[in-house]
């Protein structure tokens, strides 16, 4: 046998995928017995792009759930909102200038990551403590900055996320896309990511073997922050105009998506692939509820039942195959 | 009175507990001897209501008792002691001790004033006193036991069972329990008292029951036998008190890898030297608790800054990964907890070490595997769905490919089947010839027996309260040898 190791017979990895899949095509078939207009180009564009905001979010959850030792980043909703209204405050009007922002909102979210990740490892706050004040700070420090106005008028560069390339296939869907495939391929390949989830699954064992496993786990909040500063940066040239506190929903949402997808909130064992193909079932759920005219109280209760059983099937079928 | 009948105990495959018997009178100080593993704590703990016996039954007082939870045993009016402590560090000595009895008004309410009262006076005689409000975290190892002692003394029960309350005792402490039993022996009550120091048996019990291998070797009257005899008794075949402890044989040595000269052991306030020669596989014995772990601990890193000289260079080793850099390797007993990535597969968890931490490319994982004899179906099937003794084997292989310089292993074989256990010393024994040296725990002294006979450059240490008191070698490490020194005799080994 050759090094590196040929994964072709590792089923393992599709196993964990399939029950979103199947979900994904169930919710396609329904939707469109409901009306055809749900699979039309346009519409299906649409939940793809829409996807992809989350799917940002939900890799950066990935990335933390993966580091283990009861790893959650529940700041990520924060951080969007904070460079979705920041961002545009920048001059953003050639495409140098726009790199630079871009650099500069996945800097402001790798900061906050730093912040989350020195505290939880040296100052050993717990992570859903350290996160969830994070995630306030980030508020005030936005408030603080913006003065609590929104962002209006933005650059024609920011709003260029939302051209259609092919059918179907929106600059910002590109954008998710390759971002999810390289995590993936990181994750996979790369010696950097093999650490990562060799210390999520056993921080103890990884530590004796050698590994920097403090070191390791602060990077995963930064590089948790720094996507979620992307992908708001990518939500307000989306929706074209940014508020305060515009994208809460996404903190749970992508913990969601992120066990959706087969990630295990223990660490150690997870998917980007997965993370995805959770983040089109959430969309795909909550555009077949828009579209049957559910009112948006009971849609979020319908919604909340789903999740909870998706999760339920997923932890037990865990426990059944050991 | 309390008497055990036929009770029989098995974890897993170990046989913990073969058929014992016990009568211990009311009005008696029982002394319990024995080595590790002879199942005095599992005897205990069966009374204790903590451990359920698989077979044999428990009468008080001439009735039959169902003991099934610690709450059954204090109906009963049995409470024990426990070697790993049952305090809670966030509350206060005095809610601590008073925590199993506290007293109440009407039914419900806290009497907070009676509570102080009793406690007081239970902390004067313990020499405590002026600890009543410190909160437990803070309190250092020998005041913890003591109030373990008290906090199991204030409960008035008609049997009270310390499973080693002095082992982390000074002498004054030692003499402070010894008064609180007799006074409380005077009131008519039975305690069974588990020690390894001959000392406290001779002075504090009536009687002494010896248990060897699960079983009961014997009961006798504190004067019928003396020391030596116990000491037979317990290993099992004659010892002669004064043969040869210390180790006669000269040392085969080579050429010192690793030096250290203070390896510190905080439980006891103590520290231990060591000197690691090139391909030397040392095993190091103990009871429970006496330091072994903190050996191969600190120098792995793990527990804060240590000294030494490598390969005649000195260093200061701070944590694991320099230790690793070092070219040490850390093989752990606790599987899950320290040892396997249980998410991986075997191929991830065998390359850990060389390709994550050594940056090298693995070899093939086939060959390593089939060398290390490892059964699998699939490298990429998870660890966890292979055998104990097979995640151990492939968790030690993760290091065979790296050539350390030191192996530390703590326990390794906990748990782990017999042929599989021989399979590891055989690989242990391997890489020792291919130049690693090998430090080892085992609270098995069988197993090291079995390990050192592998290479006659090899020698077991033996730890007690901190300190090296015997260093074995060659014909000398025997089972019995290594049993009787790990229980000192009060006049030293060579009187």
């Amino acid at each position: 046998m050759e090094w590196p190791l040929k994964r072709t017979v590792n089923t393992k990895n599709i196993r964990v995928l399939l029950p979103s899949i199947v979900v994904v095509a169930v919710l396609l078939i329904f939707g469109a017995t409901l009306s055809g207009r749900f699979i039309s180009v346009r519409n299906l564009g649409s939940i793809l792009m829409t996807a992809s905001l989350l799917v940002f979010a939900t890799t950066a959850q990935n990335i933390v759930f993966l580091s283990g030792n009861n790893g959650i980043d529940l700041s990520i909703g924060a951080v969007m909102s904070m460079t979705a209204l920041v961002g545009p405050m920048m001059p953003i009007g050639t495409p140098v200038e726009f790199a630079f922002a871009t650099l500069t909102v996945i800097a402001m979210g790798a900061v906050c990551g730093l912040l989350n990740g020195l505290g939880i490892r040296v100052l050993s706050i717990p992570p859903l403590i350290m996160t969830l004040i994070m995630s306030n700070v980030i508020y005030g420090f936005t408030l603080f900055v913006t003065k609590g106005r929104p962002a209006m008028e933005l650059s024609k560069i920011l709003l260029g996320v939302n051209k259609t390339v092919f059918p179907m296939i929106r600059v910002l869907t590109i954008c998710g896309v390759v971002a999810v495939a390289a995590a993936e391929i990181i994750l996979r390949k790369t010696r950097a990511g093999r650490k990562l989830a060799i210390v999520g699954d056993n921080p103890n064992a990884a530590g004796l073997c050698g590994l920097r496993v403090s070191l390791i786990s602060v990077a995963a909040y930064v590089c948790s922050g720094g996507i979620a500063g992307f992908a708001g940066f990518m939500l307000v040239g989306y929706a074209g105009s940014a508020i305060m506190r515009m994208a809460d929903s996404y903190t749970l949402l992508s913990v969601a998506a992120a066990i959706i997808g087969g990630t295990s909130v223990a660490g150690g064992r997870g998917s980007f692939v997965g993370g995805a193909l959770g983040s089109l079932v959430l969309i795909l759920l909550t555009s077949i509820l828009q579209m049957l005219n559910i009112p948006q109280g009971a849609r979020f209760v319908i919604q909340g039942v789903l999740l909870a059983v998706i999760l339920l099937t997923n932890t037990r079928s865990e426990k059944l195959r050991q | 009175m309390l008497h055990l009948e036929n009770v029989s105990k098995t974890y897993g495959h170990v046989r913990a507990l073969e058929d014992v018997s016990l009568t211990v009178n009311q009005g008696e100080i029982r002394g319990i001897l024995g080595g590790n593993g002879s199942g005095k704590s599992t005897l205990v703990k069966i009374a204790g209501g903590t451990v359920v016996p698989d077979t044999g039954s428990l009468h008080i007082a001439g009735r039959k008792a169902a003991i099934k939870s610690p709450r059954d045993a204090k109906r009963n009016g049995i409470v024990m002691t426990s070697q790993e402590l049952s305090v809670m560090p966030n509350l206060t000595v005095c809610e601590n001790l008073m925590l199993c009895r506290f007293p109440v008004r009407a039914g419900v309410f806290a009497d907070r004033r009676k509570a102080r009262q009793t406690c007081r006076e239970m902390l004067r005689d313990l020499g405590l006193e002026h600890r009543c409000d410190a909160a437990v975290g803070s309190l250092p190892k020998n005041e913890l036991y003591m109030l373990e002692f008290g906090k199991a003394l204030v409960q008035d029960s008609d049997i009270l069972m310390l499973d080693e309350i002095t082992s982390a005792l000074y002498s004054e402490n030692v003499d402070i329990v010894r008064k609180k039993l007799k006074e409380y022996k005077a009131k008519g009550k039975t305690v069974l008292f588990i020690s390894h120091r001959m000392d406290e048996l001779y002075s504090i019990c009536d009687s002494v029951t010896v248990m060897r291998n699960g079983e009961a070797a014997g009961t006798f009257g504190i004067d019928e036998k003396n020391e030596s005899e116990l000491l037979s008794l317990m290993v099992g075949g004659d010892y002669e008190l004064g043969g040869r402890i210390e180790s006669t044989l000269c040392e085969k040595g080579g050429r010192p890898i690793v030096k250290a000269d203070r390896i510190p052991i905080p439980r006891y306030g103590k520290s231990v030297s060591l000197e690691i020669a090139h391909g030397e596989i040392i095993g190091v014995a103990g009871l429970q608790g006496h330091g072994q772990a903190e050996i191969v601990r600190t120098l792995h890193g793990l527990l804060g800054d240590v000294d030494m000289n490598v390969e005649g260079i000195p260093v200061t080793i701070r944590n694991p990964r320099q230790a690793v850099e070092k070219g040490f390797a850390f093989i752990s007993g606790d599987r899950e907890g320290e040892g396997v990535f249980k998410e991986h597969s075997i191929a991830d968890n065998l390359v850990a070490v060389e390709d994550l931490v050594k940056r090298k490319r693995p070899g093939a994982v086939a060959d390593v595997l089939a060398a290390i004899k490892v059964k699998y179906a699939n490298i990429h099937q998870n660890l966890t769905s292979l055998s104990g003794g097979n995640q151990q084997k492939v968790i030690v292989g993760r290091w065979t490919s790296t050539n350390p310089l030191l192996i530390l292993a703590d326990d390794p074989t906990k748990g782990i089947d017999v042929l599989a256990r021989s399979e590891l010393h055989a690989l242990f024994a391997g890489m020792t010839k291919r130049g690693s040296s090998l430090v080892m725990v085992s609270s098995d002294e069988q197993e090291l027996v079995s390990l050192c006979g592998h290479s006659d450059n090899s020698r077991v240490i033996v730890l007690y309260e901190g300190a090296i008191v015997c260093t074995l070698r060659g014909a000398d490490i025997t089972r019995d040898n290594i049993v009787a020194a790990t229980i000192p005799q009060k006049n030293g080994a060579l009187s």
